[in-house]
Formats: structure tokens, sequence, C-alpha cells
């Protein structure tokens, strides 16, 4: 093992991975099948340019990716017509698994994803990057076909924190990262605070990683990924890489507020299973937040549970798919 | 009429096929039309170290991408990309087209893509222009295009405005060889034909007020008031039916409360016409206009030559401009001609034959809110690779 730290060793520029032949000439070598998958809710502004940036990119000029799925919770707008109109597989996610009670939230579709993708590693990215380019998905997937010992690769945004040797840039993370992510990771798991951005909705992994672990429906689900695959595999299966800059929907503070809420369940919940958090500790699942309405303030309660689906490979229908013997 | 058919080459047939390739349009189109109009320094193993648009240098990646056989840059960091012909010994074919756009890309846009249309600020001119010609190495692969001469892809970064076609000026004035001809391409409209140039002088007037005046008391010179009478005195010049010329009064700006007089003023104009002389001879009118007021209005105002082109006409009897007409009845679309004070003027000044066409069709060209059509783009493609293989197949060598 090297003297270099994981930051060093596990970090990289999307530029490492421009050369698109060589990724396919890898893919092909390994004889895996890729799947990216696009979480959706009410996405029409940007779903379509994010299909075909990919199909073109990534299926017809260079075949990295065999399937783009959008899975939907349910949109109001016309994001499952358009998605389909460029091309995309489009599945509902209440459809998937009807026998299981639906949920709604972006980890229920990255979790039923798992099952309607072939793809030996899957990718997701979030369907409302406004300046999309195919480097967010290249750039996730060069890691995993260059470097067999990585499993797992987030992206972030910012530069490394050192340029070099003489201009350091602050670690580029948002407001929930740095106020609410950071602090808890520094206090509990100081390693993983080593991920620039931990909350970023880019990753890929191997189909193997992410079927063994667990899926919370709400906002904890980036947060409770790490968490899960550090405890199992340790840091070495993880990789983040450099995205550069990517524009997105600016949130309001009410709307992180419940984020911020619904990580710390998150994380919470898994210090309880992990017993360094006491189970007589009672924690309450509804966030209040204040408003000031016709000159009085008044409480805005938000209930939010903590739910989580299991690892897929517990679902009978998975391992029959897949030809997975259930680890239940 | 052209003189000949193509040999196999039929663009109805070739717009259907390009519908195959709409995804590679599109991305192309999104991919530059969302790059920031912001400058940028150039890498540190250029050979030149300036700062150029970051849009230019996206342009020189995405043409690399795109497996141009040879991609360099000039001395103003236009970018410019070859696709090898088969015969070294013709003079190359150029596709230009302005990588600035009218209406500046802020750093936080993009583009938005809808079943028929896309979206976004600058797109119509000259988004879709710079991402067709990203797409050309790819549509000649995919659908097995070659050409006896080599194509030139060149994007300009300083067309618009004070840039004054510096980047076209300077990229003819470092090319220096032979040229078979240039296509000039624009975003819009669909049919549209250039082939001739008027003459152009772009002038800017900015009034204010004497230092000695700076208080803003409510009395004294109102700076709107003097452009006014600019206005009044430009519209007295007489200007002939013959040679056709025109004044436009494009802009006016000026002004802070409506209260309060107007300390700083400015006018944009535009003298076109089909002749030189005359052009000059009415500059020379406005600048004495600008120089009297300023002594009679007790006020400083100044005249700038922002930008000039002479005029210049490929003429409806060449080859080159009958061929086009042709190609757009093929097509079944309707030619629009105007003259263009554009990349063309210099190459038809230089004695390089040169159209410019457009390539679909759009709405809300100079807004934020830009649109262009998808479908018509791909007759606008056929045109160009129409255009592309008869100037191939010798048809401005005849001149």
């Amino acid at each position: 093992m090297s003297n270099e730290s994981w930051v060093e060793r596990n970090t990289w520029h999307y530029s490492q991975f421009s050369d698109l032949s060589e990724l396919v000439r890898l893919k092909e070598k390994k004889g895996v099948k890729i799947s990216l998958c696009f979480p959706t809710l009410n996405e029409e502004q940007t779903i379509a340019k994010e299909i075909v940036i990919m199909k073109s990119e990534l299926m017809f000029r260079y075949p990295l990716l065999d399937e783009i799925a959008v899975i939907d919770s349910g949109s109001t707008d016309r994001t499952r017509e358009i998605a389909e109109a460029y091309g995309a597989q489009v599945f509902l996610a209440d459809d998937i698994f009807p026998k299981i009670e639906p949920y709604k939230g972006k980890g229920e579709n990255l979790w039923k994803a798992l099952y309607v993708l072939s793809g030996d590693i899957i990718v997701y990215i979030d369907a409302d990057i406004k300046n999309i380019h195919h480097r967010f998905a290249y750039g996730l997937i060069g890691p995993l076909l260059k470097r067999d010992d990585v499993k797992y690769v987030k992206g972030f945004y910012d530069r490394p924190i050192a340029i070099d040797r003489k201009k350091v840039k602050p670690s580029g993370g948002g407001r929930v990262t740095e106020l609410v992510v950071r602090p808890l990771f520094s206090l509990f798991y100081p390693e993983l605070s080593q991920l620039i951005q931990p909350l970023s909705g880019e990753y890929a992994g191997y189909r193997e990683i992410l079927e063994q672990i667990a899926f919370p429906i709400g906002y904890g689900i980036e947060t409770s990924m790490l968490l899960d695959i550090y405890d199992k595999w340790g840091m070495d299966v993880m990789g983040q890489v450099d995205l550069e800059k990517r524009l997105h929907r600016n949130q309001s503070t009410k709307s992180l507020g419940r984020m911020s809420f619904g990580i710390m369940q998150t994380f919470f919940h898994r210090m309880r299973v992990e017993g360094r958090f006491t189970n007589n500790t009672e924690v309450f699942d509804q966030m209040i937040q204040y408003q000031l309405e016709d000159n009085s303030y008044s409480a805005l309660k938000t209930q939010m549970e903590h739910r989580e689906r299991p690892p897929i490979i517990t679902i009978p229908e998975y391992c029959k798919k897949f030809g997975r013997s259930s680890i239940a | 009429m052209p003189k000949k058919k193509l040999t196999a080459f039929d663009p109805v047939h070739f717009s259907d096929n390009l519908k195959n390739l709409r995804d590679l349009l599109i991305t192309n189109i999104i991919l530059i039309g969302q790059v920031p109009s912001v400058m940028t320094p150039t890498d540190e193993n250029d050979s030149v170290q300036v700062e150029i648009p970051l849009r230019a240098k996206s342009f020189s990646e995405r043409l690399v991408e795109m497996g141009v056989d040879e991609c360099s840059s000039d001395s103003e960091g236009n970018p410019i990309g070859i696709i090898k012909g088969a015969d070294p010994s013709l003079p190359p074919i150029i596709l230009a087209a302005h990588l600035d756009t009218s209406f500046p890309v802020p750093p936080d846009s993009f583009c938005t893509l809808t079943d028929d249309s896309i979206t976004g600020p600058g797109l119509m001119d000259n988004s879709v222009a710079a991402g067709v010609l990203l797409s050309v190495p790819e549509i000649c692969r995919r659908l097995d295009i070659k050409f006896q001469s080599d194509i030139v892809i060149a994007g300009f970064n300083e067309s618009l405005g004070r840039a004054n076609l510096k980047g076209v000026r300077s990229f003819l004035r470092e090319w220096g060889r032979p040229v078979r001809a240039a296509l000039c391409l624009e975003g819009g409209e669909l049919g549209r034909l250039n082939y001739f140039s008027d003459a152009m002088s772009r002038l800017e007037i900015d009034c204010s007020i004497l230092d000695e005046e700076t208080w803003e008391f409510k009395h004294g010179v109102n700076t709107i008031l003097v452009l006014n009478e600019i206005i009044n005195r430009i519209l007295e010049i007489r200007i002939p039916q013959r040679p056709e010329t025109r004044i436009i009064i494009g802009t006016v700006s000026g002004g802070v409360k409506f209260g309060n007089r107007a300390m700083a003023s400015r006018l944009g104009l535009e003298i076109q016409s089909t002749s030189d002389t005359e052009v000059e001879r009415i500059s020379e009118l406005v600048e004495d206009i600008v120089t009297s007021i300023a002594y009679e209005q007790r006020a400083a105002v100044s005249l700038d030559h922002i930008s000039s082109v002479r005029a210049s006409n490929l003429g409806y009897g060449h080859p080159l401009v009958k061929t086009a007409f042709a190609v757009l009845n093929d097509l079944n679309v309707e030619p629009i001609i105007e003259s263009s004070e554009s990349e063309l003027s210099i190459f038809l000044s230089g004695g390089i034959p040169a159209i410019t066409i457009g390539l679909t069709e759009g709405y809300n060209y100079h807004l934020e809110s830009a649109t262009m059509n998808i479908k018509p783009l791909f007759s606008g493609i056929a045109q160009l690779f129409s255009l592309m293989k008869y100037i191939d197949e010798g048809v401005c060598d005849e001149q």
C-alpha cells in the first residue's frame, strides 16, 4: 500500500477518463453492462437534454452505456412523455414491485432501478442538472473500469482542496454538506469527511455493492449509502471524481432544513443499528419550522418518518431475476 | 439552375438520413449553446498565451472530440478544424460561423429542450450554426460523405458590434492561401441567402455635460435633447434613391431619473449603402453635425466609428448563387434575399466566392428566450452539404 492518503489515491478529475474509446475497450474486456438511471419528479425542463446528450455521446458515438432509464415518482408534468419521446426506458416507480406498498422518494426510485435495470454497473444522475454534459456519466464510470479495487464512485463539483502547494481552495460542499453532514462525519466517521461532496446526486457503483445495502426512501439516501459501504467494505472501494461545474435548482432554506432533518434521521438510525446511539434515546419524526403568517408565527410541521428499503438482494423477485441467492 | 446535377447526392434524401443524427445535432447545439460568454486564459501548453472566449476553447475541444483531422487556433484564438480531402492540390472549402452571440450567454444560463425545439440565449444568433459546424465531421463519417477538397471549419471569436469582424479579418490575413469558396452559417432563417454586402459604417455618439456643469441641478443642458437635435439634423441629410442608401437610428440610451435632466446619453446608428462613397459622404456629414452641435449646445459630444465594411457583391449571376437558389428550390424552401454586413463582406472583399445561409427557423432571435425549431434544421444542413458538394465538384472553379 502506498503512503498516499485516500484523497490522493482515490480522487480524480473527469478529464482523466475522457478517452472514451479506452473506456469502451475496458468495458468490453471486463464484459460488463452499464446502465444509467435518472430518478425524476417533474423534470420536464431538463430531462430531454439529459437523455439526448447521454444517448448521443455514450451510446451512439461510444457504446459505453447499454441502457438509459427514467424512474419516475409520478410526475404531473410531461416528464415521462418527453423522456419516452427521446428514447429512454420510462418506468413509473409505483409499477415496479406492485405487490410491495409503494413509497414516494428518490431512494425508492434508485432502489427499484436495481430491479428493472440490467447493468453490472449502475450510474445514478439527478435529472435537474441544467448544464448537463456526458462527463457526468463517463467521469463516474472511468474509475470503476480502470481500477479493479474501486466499486463505488461519487461525483463532486469543485476542484480538490489543494490546487497546488501554494493555492488552497475551500472544500466545495453545499450548505447542508458543510453545516450538517461534514460535522457529523467529522464527529463520528472522520474518514468519510474526505469526501468533498457526500450529498452529490451523481454516483455510480457495481451492482454487487448496491444490491447489498439498504436504501432510505427520502433525503438520507446519499448519506446512508456512504455509511453502509464504508461499514461493509471500507474507504478503499470508494472514489470521488471532480465533475467541475454543475448548475441545478436552488432550494429554499426551509427545504434545506427538511433535507437536513432527513439526513440526521438516517444518520442516527445507522448509529443506533451500529450500537453507537443508545436504544433508549428518544427521537421524534416531525420537523418543526416556523413561519410568519398574518402577523403571527405559526408552526409548519412536516411528518418525516424514517423509512428504508432493505438490501434488494433480500427480495425474492430480484434474486430470481438476477440469479442471486438471497441473503435474507 | 446549376448546369449539372450532383453525382449521387440528393438533398431531400440526405435530409431524411440526417434525422438519424438528430441526437448528435441537438447535443452539439446544446453543449456549445450553454457555454457562457466569458474570457479564459489559453492552456499552459498552447503556443499563444492570451485570454480567449471560453466558447472558443470549448469549440476547439469539441472539434477534437468530433474527430477532425487537424485542429489549431490562429493568433486571435479562432479555433480552426480541418477535415482532409482526397486531393491535396485543391484549395479548401471554408465553413464559418461567428462564435460570439448577439445576446450574451450569462454564466448560469442553460438551454431547454422540448419535443421539437431548443430555447436558450444566443441560440439563433449564433449557437445553432456553431453546433452544426461541430457536427460536420461526424455527419461526414456516419453518412459516408467524402470531399476532394479539405473542409476547413472556422469559428470566429470576435465578430459582432465593436469587434468589427476582427475574427474573420485575422483568419484571412493569416491564412494567406487560395480558398475555393466560403459558406458562412447563421442560425436563421432557413431560406436566408446573402450574396452581397452593403457598405456599412456603424457610429456611436456619446453626449455628456461639460465638466464645469457637474452639479445635478434641474436646469441646464439635457443630453437627451442634445441627441434629439443631432437626430433631427441627421434626418435632414439628403439620401439618394440610387445608390440605395439608408441611415438607421438603432439604439438610444440615457438618463437616470424621470425628474432629472439626463447627464449622459448615447446614440447608435448605422449608415448602409450599396456605394462606399455614399457611406463615406454621410459619415463626414454626421461628423460635422456632431462637432457643430457640441459648440452650439455647450455639451461634450464625441463620435466613435465602431465598425465598417465595404460594399461587395458576388452577383446573382455567379454559379454559387445560382446553385444556392437551385438547392433551396430542391428543398422546397423560399429564398430570402438581403444584404449581410458580416463575415461575408470580408470574404467577398478578399475575392473569395462566399454566401451566407440560414440553417433553421426560430423566433425571439435576440432575446434570452431565443428558440430554434428542430425539424427545419435537417433541410438547413442538407442545403449546406449540397452546396459543399457542388463547390467540391467545381461549381466555383468555372469563374
